[in-house]
Formats: structure tokens, C-alpha cells, sequence
């Protein structure tokens, strides 16, 4: 299904949506889900079957156990003593516990065996089984275990309906690559009916324009000198292309990530619903940490409420905090279980990725330098003390922006190479093995004059609505508020522009999103 | 309904018209244009046709429509198209009947009928084949059964059901073109073959033996071909199969002995040019070594054709046509055109089986054509005349004709003056390559001295062509305008 299908798809099913009585409409969303993931991999539909109903059976389970306790309690109130109330609660605790661990484990393990197996197997030197990831497995299965998990922890009410619960698992928009919804978010927006809204619309479906703009029109652009450099024998570029290769990555990631993005977040306003943002100009960020915050928010979220936090305020690591504090001080001890909790949050991320050396160098790099910050604040914050003016003034703001970006784009090294000694060859050509010369035949490294042109032109648009975002201008509203001639003249080169220089069409997947792999 | 509600639907309406209007402009232009070009004057004008004929690219190159109607006034198209397999040629023949016309007669090649596969050709030929048509029901079904089959690839491995969706908006395929734009997009030319294509060129043919033996029914084609003969019957068009000469595998023969059986059962006609092993030539006729025929072959595959449907369907004579005439004056100095500059001897020779053009054709004394097997084999292909067989349509049989004087020069390493006039139907052969000749192009003079020739010719006492150059070259040619009279080309071989 090309991009332009999906687009059209979502159309379709939102008039649909909207033409149909109020009270059926959360059934057509959760047709066209189902029918958009059978259509896509109909082989993938029992691996998502058997998360929703594992989920839906443990939540509601676990949901059981704590009424039942809780019923209980109340019921023989006058009758137990404080330490029998104790022992009731802790006993239902524990059997929830039971039922939480046995959907995490059935889940993750089925998420590991189909993600790692193969790269295990050639680890160790077997042949590969060939086993093919179901669509949106990653996304739907950490949606599905934070909503468990927030069962488990009270935060709301199991779902009762298996076909409501089925629907925030599939919702088709966000199956390909997120963002990660969380259940008292979306799960309510999902079940309520939507009426037509006309405005919310238009906004949709620029959206969805913009997301089209970045995906085909810059991302599938750069696409072609990345895959030629990154995946060039050794040696035969040196560092000048592989600078380029790398920023050009990170315009291709960026685009890839945040089009796809936009797209679903286009069309799921077209039913009236808002997914969680994931991305926030993540290139303008001032620091890494601010990076991570900007970037695929809604995994970086999971991770802070799901692994993060918990395992801060593991015993082990409260102790150890403890122990840091006597030694080296309570700076350093609030700042240690943030820094052990980045290096883990981190490793995962990459070992999410993938079970291949690059991705677990590149989680340790971003955790480590995470960590190290973590630990340096109280340095830096009696620095800015110091120097207000200086670290106040705009050109301090450029040169924290820009040193961010060589940070984020050292570890896109890792991310993009295929092993973890490419990344760290490729790097030490920048210093080592420059060969500039090389740039000046950039058909050669895939990329035309007439790409080149049309990225250029494409980057700088994004560069300057960006910047317009970043500083607070709602750029929609700014076109919308344009003369009518003017607005259209706007909308339909738009539309123009993304058919004639997107690269789609032909067997090109355009709808094979970078992340669509994780 | 509310005041700002229908504003808004008003303008939604508009701004969805205002955008698919340029979404179809720029669809329009920045597809290729070959497709088009070749259909667009069968779209334009359906009706103006009585026979078409359908195929594949044996098809396209071996029959010229301008050709039947100068010689036998029949209207008619060649809709055939390059790497067509028998669904392809049903559905775009569905297409052409459900949106366009239907003809009196429908000629089907059955070349490739025992293939499997519902697609054959490449990609490129898919869209060839499909593109010229706009966006209608018959299409999208076409285009639904056809690439349909998750297992069918294109060339590049690119599963077609992938691919359907560029063939019902060829957007998607040629969306990047809008760097490549030229004059021909906005503004593009339409064949003057009438959906024919010449393929000059000689070349050696592959070896083959006849076969009468037939087989079963196998394959997807049969199928295709009996659902579009049953389609013609309910409509009233008459059929004609055909095989159309090349140098046939055994196993090509027994498929297409098979179709017998087909023609047979439906009582339609069935003409096997394969196991008729005499209308073409190879030696002379092949373009390439899979033997689609050249101009040469197509003239007299042409021609057979012509004196077929004459003889046993009723089709109107469009002689005094005047648009004919004029679209066959367009055709014709294409034929020109391919002949002046002409680099290639053997092609020029093959474009010489034409009697229509007249030439005069001189060789040198030692002129290495004489030990040319093939080059003397092209040279009398050339003179061939209006030779007929008792039973056989042919015009230009595969006899040769007996240029003696040609024979005598060679074995005597004397030049020879070779004079086709086709006005006449005279052919000339002066050996030492002296001669005065009278022609319908005029009187030719034409003195060899010191191995130099010089050449004029007077017409009404005035001169109208004299030869400058008399530099030595193995082979001269002169280009006579069979509808003036006047020299269109002058041409030269050192071999």
C-alpha cells in the first residue's frame, strides 16, 4: 500500500466515519483497522490478535483481583484486623503481579523471539530463519503493556469490551510506526463518537500534505547518496562524504520519521482524534537530553514512565544513591540513579533497534552522554550562574543548538552503519582520511543535480516553517487566514509539488518508513 | 442547510475540481508520449476503421495499414502492440470495443497464445499497451485481471499487483519526467503509420523446420483467445487468426497448428503464415534474430493480407479517401525519410522492396556486393515483380527474380546499372553500368568511363538531375520520388 493508498484510505474511511450514526462510528474505525492490517499482512493478524486478547484477559484480570480485595475488605470491614487487611491486599497484589508479569513475558518474549532470533542465529554463526516482524508489533505491543501496566499501578479501569480494547491496539493510523498512545488518552477519543468539523479537516489533511512533503519529496530524496555511502565497501569514501552522508541522514531520518508522522496524525484528525505529538523540531534542541524530549516523544515517554522511573526507585539503585551521597556528595547522589537510568534507558532503546553492535554502541553513547550531563549539572548550573549574559545571549543559544547536532549526528553514525566498527571507520576517515575531491562528483554518491536541487530548496521551506514553529507561529493557521486565490494557489502547489518531485511510484515503497523495521 | 455550510461545500466542490485539473494536466503532460502517439488517431476517430488488427509486436511490424489502403482502399488500424500476450491483446481490444468501436473485421495474431502468463512483455510494453487509454470500467478490469496475481513480476522483479496502481494513474510512473520535458509533450506528434512501426534493419534469422504436428489447448492464452472470438461473434465482428511469419520453434508450430482446432470450431479463418513457408523471405525480411519482420517482410505480409480480405470479406473501398490520401502522403515521406541518410546498405536495400519508390541501384566494377551472398540475395529482392502463385495471395512471392544481368556482371567483375521503375514496373540491368533508359521518372543517361560514372536525367527535354560527385564508391543509389518524378535521395556504399 503506497502512501497515496493509506492517504486515500484514510479519506474514505472518515467519510465513512462520519456519513454513518454516531453511535456505530467506533465500529467503523475498528473495521477499517482490521481491514487496513489484513490487507497489509494478513499473515501478521494473529500476533496482534493474541496480544489484544492476552492484554485484555490480564487487564481485566488484574482489574478483578484488586475489586475482589478491595470488595472484600470493605465487606468484612468491622471483622479483620489492620494486619489481615494487610496480608488480603498483599496476597491480591501478588497474584496481580502473577498475571502482569505472565502478559509481559508472553508479549516481550513474542516481540524478542521474532525481532532477535534471527540476529542471534548469526551471532553464532546459523543460518538466519528468515522470520518476518508483524507489522507494528514494537508499537502496538509497548501501547499494549503500558496500558497494562497502568491497570496494574490503578491509573484507570480495565476496558470491558474486547472490541473497544481491539480498536486502541489496531488504530490504523499509528499500526505503522506510532506514535505510542497511551489508553486515557486515545482510548476515550477512540470510543466517542466525533461530529464533522470542517476546520479540524482542512487541518487534517494539510497535515497530511506536509507529512507527504517531508516523506517523499526530501526523506526518498536523500535516501539515495545515504544508501550509497553507508553501504559502500570500506574505504571507498572518505571522511568529506561520509560528513555528508551523515547530515543527509539526518535530514532522511528526521523527514522519514516525522512525515510518517504527520501523515497519521493527518488522517486521525480526520476522525476528530488527536494522537500524542512525537515530534517537537527535535534540531532545535539545546542539549541532547532536550533532543530525546523532542524526538519520538511517545517512546521516550514510555520508557521514562515504564523503565526509567521504576528502576530510579529500584531498592538497589535508591542504596547505592544513598551510598554515593556520604562519598561524593547530594548533587551527585540525586543526579546517580537519572544517570544509571539513562545508560539502561538507552541500552534498550538500541537493543530496540536492533540486537546488532551498532545499535548497542549507539544506546551506550546517547546514555553516557545523558548520564555524564546528568552528573555534570551542578557544574553547568553554577556556570550559567556566572556567566548570565553569556549563556543568556542568542549566539550562546546557535552554538548549543549546533554542538547538539554534531552530538546527535556522531551517534546517527552508529544508528545508520551496519556494524558497530563501520560506525567508528567511518568516523575516524572524517579525521584521518578526508578526500574532499571526492564531493565534487556528488552523482556519483546517488544523488543528481536535480535532486540536489530540489532538496535544497525542499530543506530550506522546512528549515524556515520550522523555525516559524519553533518561535510560536502556528504556520496552518498563518495559510488558512490567507486570501482564498492565495490559500489555494498554496495548497494545490503544494499538492503539485509533492506529486511531481516526491520520488514514489514505479516499485518504489515509498510506504517502507525507516521505522518500520523497528 | 445553513448559509456557511453550503459556502464550504461550494468551495470544497471547486478546489477539488481546480486540483484535479491540474493533477490531470500534469498526468497529461509528463506521460510518454508513445503510446499516445501511436493509438491516438484510432481514439480520435473510431469509427473511420474497418479492420483492426491486434498483437503483438510481430504484429505492429509486419502490417501497414497506409500500404492496404493505397493498394486495396481498406480503412483500417494496427492496434497491436509490443509484448502483448493474448489477455493483454483481449483486454485493450475490449477496451477499444466497449469505449470506441467495433470494426468489421478483427485480424488476431496468435502469436505467444500457448504462453501462460497473462503478462509477457515488460513493464514499459504494459504501459504501452495501456496507457493511451483514459481511466474507464473496462480499463480498471483490465488492469485488476491482468496484474492481479500476487506471483507476476515485471523485468525488475517488481511484483505487478504492486504496480497497478501507476497503471490506473500513470502519474505515478512518470511524475519525475517534469525534468525532461521537451516541445513533444505539450504539443505531441501522432504516428503517420497508423499503428504500424518499420523496422528497418536485415538480420540472420534462426534456423527452423516445418512441423504439422498439434498438441492440446495449454495455457491461459487459449482461454483469452476463445473469449475474444466468442466477444467478436456477439457483436457482429467477423475474425481472422493469423500466425504471422518467423523462423517458428517446433513448439511455436505445434501451438499454433493447435489454433486450427480454434478457427475451426468457431468458423472463423485461419491463416498460418508459418506453415505456408512462402510468403516471406528470411534470408531478407528478419529485423532481428527473434525474425520480427522488416520493412521488407511487412510489404509483402502486407500485401497478402490485402488480397485476402479483398477476396473473402466485405469491406468498403475507401480508395478515393482524400484524408487517406493525405495521411498516405505523410507515411510516404516517412519512407523517404528512412531512406535518405539510410547508413546501412542492407537496410536500404530492404527498404527498396517498395513499388512505390523508384531507384537506380549501380554497382563498381570490383564492388564487393558481388561476393555478398546476402547483399545479392537483398539486390534481387529489390526487382522482385508481381509474380503471383496459382493459390497463394502474394504479389511479391519468395521466388527471386532473375536479375541475370546482375549475375553476368558479377561473374564477368563488370559494373551494373540496376534501374527500378516502379511507374512502369521495368527493371533494368545494364552490365559495364552504361544505359540510356526511358523511365515514368524520365529519360536516364548514364555513361561509365575510367570506372566513373557519369548519370543524368532529362524529363521533357529539360534536366532535372545530373551527378556531381564521381568519386568510386562500391554501391551508388538514387532516391526517386515515385509521386514527382524527382531525385529524393542520393546515397553511397564503400563496403
Amino acid at each position: 500500500m503506497s502512501l497515496f493508498t493509506l492517504a486515500a484510505y484514510g479519506m474514505l474511511c472518515a467519510a465513512v466515519y462520519h456519513i454513518l450514526p454516531r453511535r456505530v462510528r467506533w465500529l467503523v474505525l475498528l473495521a477499517a483497522s482490521y481491514g487496513f492490517y489484513a490487507s497489509r499482512s494478513l499473515s501478521s493478524l494473529p500476533f496482534i490478535l493474541v496480544t489484544t486478547l492476552s492484554t485484555w484477559l490480564g487487564a481485566l484480570r488484574i482489574d478483578r483481583l484488586a475489586a475482589d480485595a478491595k470488595a472484600r475488605i470493605k465487606a468484612e470491614k468491622a471483622t479483620l484486623s489492620s494486619e489481615e487487611k494487610k496480608q488480603l491486599k498483599a496476597r491480591a497484589r501478588s497474584r496481580e503481579r502473577v498475571w502482569l508479569y505472565a502478559v509481559l513475558v508472553l508479549n516481550f518474549a513474542l516481540l524478542a523471539v521474532l525481532k532477535y532470533t534471527d540476529d542471534v542465529l548469526s551471532l553464532a554463526g546459523r543460518s538466519a530463519l528468515g522470520l518476518l516482524l508483524p507489522l507494528g508489533i514494537s508499537f502496538y505491543t509497548f501501547q499494549s503493556m503500558g496500558y497494562l501496566i497502568d491497570v496494574y499501578n490503578g491509573k484507570y479501569a480495565a476496558e470491558r469490551s474486547l472490541p473497544r480494547f481491539a480498536l486502541f491496539v489496531s488504530f490504523f493510523p499509528q499500526l505503522i510506526q506510532g506514535p505510542i498512545g497511551r489508553y486515557d488518552q486515545l482510548g476515550p477519543q477512540l470510543r466517542e463518537p466525533h461530529d464533522f468539523d470542517y476546520d479540524s479537516m482542512v487541518r487534517g489533511l494539510m497535515l497530511m500534505l506536509w507529512g507527504l512533503f517531508k516523506k517523499l519529496v526530501i526523506a526518498d530524496r536523500a535516501m539515495g547518496l545515504v544508501d550509497t555511502v553507508f553501504s559502500a565497501p570500506a574505504g571507498e569514501y572518505g571522511g568529506a562524504a561520509s560528513v555528508v552522508a551523515v547530515l543527509f541522514y539526518a535530514v532522511q531520518q528526521y523527514c522519514d520519521f516525522s512525515g510518517g508522522i504527520d501523515l497519521v496524525t493527518g488522517i486521525a484528525q480526520l476522525f476528530g482524534i488527536r494522537l500524542a505529538p512525537n515530534f517537537k523540531r527535535p534540531y532545535f534542541s539545546v542539549s541532547l537530553a532536550d533532543f530525546w524530549r523532542r524526538w519520538h516523544i511517545s517512546l521516550g515517554a514510555w520508557m521514562r514512565d515504564y523503565v526509567f522511573y521504576p528502576f530510579a526507585l529500584t531498592r538497589p539503585v535508591t542504596r547505592l544513591s544513598k551510598a554515593a551521597k556520604s562519598r561524593y556528595g547530594a548533587g551527585f547522589a540525586r543526579a546517580l540513579p537519572a544517570a544509571l537510568g539513562n545508560i539502561l534507558v538507552f541500552l534498550l532503546v538500541g537493543l530496540w533497534h536492533g540486537a546488532t553492535s551498532n545499535y548497542i554502541l549507539w544506546g551506550l553513547y546517547n546514555g553516557v552522554i545523558l548520564a555524564f550531563s546528568a552528573l555534570m549539572e551542578p557544574v553547568y548550573k553554577r556556570m550559567n550562574a556566572r556567566l548570565p549574559r553569556l549563556t543568556a545571549s542568542k549566539g550562546f543559544h546557535i552554538f548549543r543548538v549546533l554542538r547538539t547536532f554534531v552530538i546527535v549526528n556522531i551517534g546517527w553514525f552508529f544508528d545508520r552503519c551496519a556494524r558497530g566498527s563501520d560506525a567508528l571507520r567511518m568516523m575516524s576517515a572524517v579525521l584521518t582520511d578526508w578526500r574532499g575531491a571526492q564531493l565534487a562528483h556528488l552523482s556519483s554518491l546517488g544523488v543528481s543535480a536535480v535532486d540536489l536541487r530540489v532538496l535544497a530548496l525542499a530543506v530550506l521551506l522546512l528549515f524556515f516553517v520550522s523555525l516559524a514553529q519553533e518561535r510560536g507561529v502556528q504556520v496552518r493557521e498563518k495559510v488558512c487566514a490567507l486570501w482564498l486565490p492565495l490559500r489555494w494557489l498554496v495548497l494545490i502547489g503544494g499538492v503539485m509539488v509533492v506529486l511531481l518531485c516526491g520520488v514514489w511510484g514505479s516499485g518504489f515503497n515509498e510506504a517502507a518508513f525507516i521505522y518500520y523495521q523497528f | 442547510m445553513k448559509k456557511q455550510t453550503l459556502f464550504r461545500l461550494v468551495k470544497a466542490v471547486c478546489f477539488c475540481a481546480l486540483l484535479a485539473l491540474c493533477i490531470s494536466t500534469a498526468t497529461r503532460i509528463t506521460q510518454r508520449k508513445a503510446s499516445i502517439s501511436r493509438m491516438a488517431p484510432l481514439l480520435e476517430n473510431p469509427t473511420a476503421y474497418d479492420v483492426l488488427f491486434v498483437g503483438n509486436s510481430h504484429m505492429v511490424n509486419s502490417v501497414y495499414p497506409m500500404e492496404l489502403w493505397r493498394e486495396y482502399g481498406i480503412a483500417s488500424y494496427n492496434a497491436a502492440s509490443h509484448g502483448n500476450s493474448m489477455p493483454m491483446t483481449y483486454w485493450t481490444t475490449m477496451i477499444l470495443f466497449n469505449n470506441y468501436a467495433v470494426p468489421k473485421l478483427l485480424v488476431i495474431d496468435v502469436k505467444d497464445v500457448g504462453s501462460d502468463s497473462k503478462l509477457i512483455g515488460s513493464s514499459a510494453d504494459a504501459h504501452m499497451a495501456l496507457d493511451c487509454f483514459p481511466l474507464s470500467l473496462t480499463k480498471l478490469r483490465a488492469i485488476q485481471d491482468l496484474m492481479g496475481d500476487p506471483y507476476t513480476t515485471d523485468e525488475s522483479g517488481n511484483r505487478y499487483a504492486d504496480l497497478r496502481e501507476e497503471y490506473v494513474f500513470t502519474l505515478g510512473k512518470y511524475h519525475s519526467r517534469w525534468n525532461d520535458l521537451n516541445e513533444n509533450d505539450f504539443h505531441p506528434s501522432h504516428t503517420r503509420q497508423k499503428g504500424a512501426e518499420m523496422a528497418v534493419g536485415v538480420a540472420r534469422p534462426r534456423d527452423y523446420d516445418i512441423t504439422d504436428s498439434s498438441g492440446d489447448e495449454y495455457g491461459i492464452g487459449f482461454v483469452y483467445l476463445r473469449r475474444l472470438i466468442e466477444d467478436c461473434q456477439r457483436r457482429g465482428v467477423e475474425v481472422l487468426l493469423t500466425h504471422l511469419p518467423y523462423p517458428a520453434t517446433d513448439e511455436e508450430q505445434v501451438t499454433a497448428n493447435t489454433v486450427r482446432y480454434i478457427a475451426d470450431a468457431y468458423g472463423v479463418d485461419y491463416i498460418d503464415f508459418v506453415s505456408l513457408d512462402q510468403v516471406v523471405d528470411y534470408q531478407t525480411d528478419c529485423f532481428d534474430y527473434n525474425s520480427h519482420q522488416n520493412f521488407s517482410g511487412a510489404q509483402k505480409i502486407t500485401d497478402y493480407l490485402g488480397r485476402y480480405l479483398r477476396d473473402h470479406y466485405d469491406l468498403p473501398d475507401h480508395s478515393g479517401d482524400a484524408a487517406w490520401a493525405a495521411d498516405y502522403d505523410a507515411f510516404y515521406e516517412e519512407k523517404l525519410a528512412q531512406l535518405d541518410g539510410q547508413s546501412d546498405l542492407k537496410s536500404a536495400l530492404s527498404l527498396l522492396h517498395d513499388d512505390t519508390v523508384s531507384a537506380v541501384i549501380e554497382l563498381s566494377e570490383d564492388s564487393s556486393v558481388y561476393d555478398d551472398e546476402t547483399l545479392m540475395r537483398l539486390l534481387q529482392n529489390t526487382a522482385r515483380e508481381h509474380i503471383y502463385e496459382e493459390d497463394a495471395y502474394a504479389k511479391w512471392s519468395d521466388a527471386l527474380y532473375p536479375l541475370d544481368g546482375l549475375e553476368d556482371a558479377a561473374a564477368q567483375g563488370e559494373a551494373c546499372l540496376l534501374v527500378l521503375d516502379r511507374g512502369s514496373g521495368e527493371v533494368t540491368q545494364a552490365v559495364g553500368g552504361s544505359a540510356q533508359v526511358t523511365t515514368s521518372f524520365g529519360v536516364l543517361d548514364a555513361h561509365r568511363e575510367d570506372g566513373k560514372l557519369s548519370l543524368s536525367i532529362k524529363r521533357g527535354g529539360r534536366e532535372t538531375y545530373r551527378q556531381k560527385d564521381d568519386s568510386r564508391h562500391d554501391v551508388r543509389m538514387l532516391i526517386v520520388d515515385g509521386r514527382t518524378g524527382e531525385v529524393a535521395a542520393s546515397l553511397a556504399y564503400d563496403l
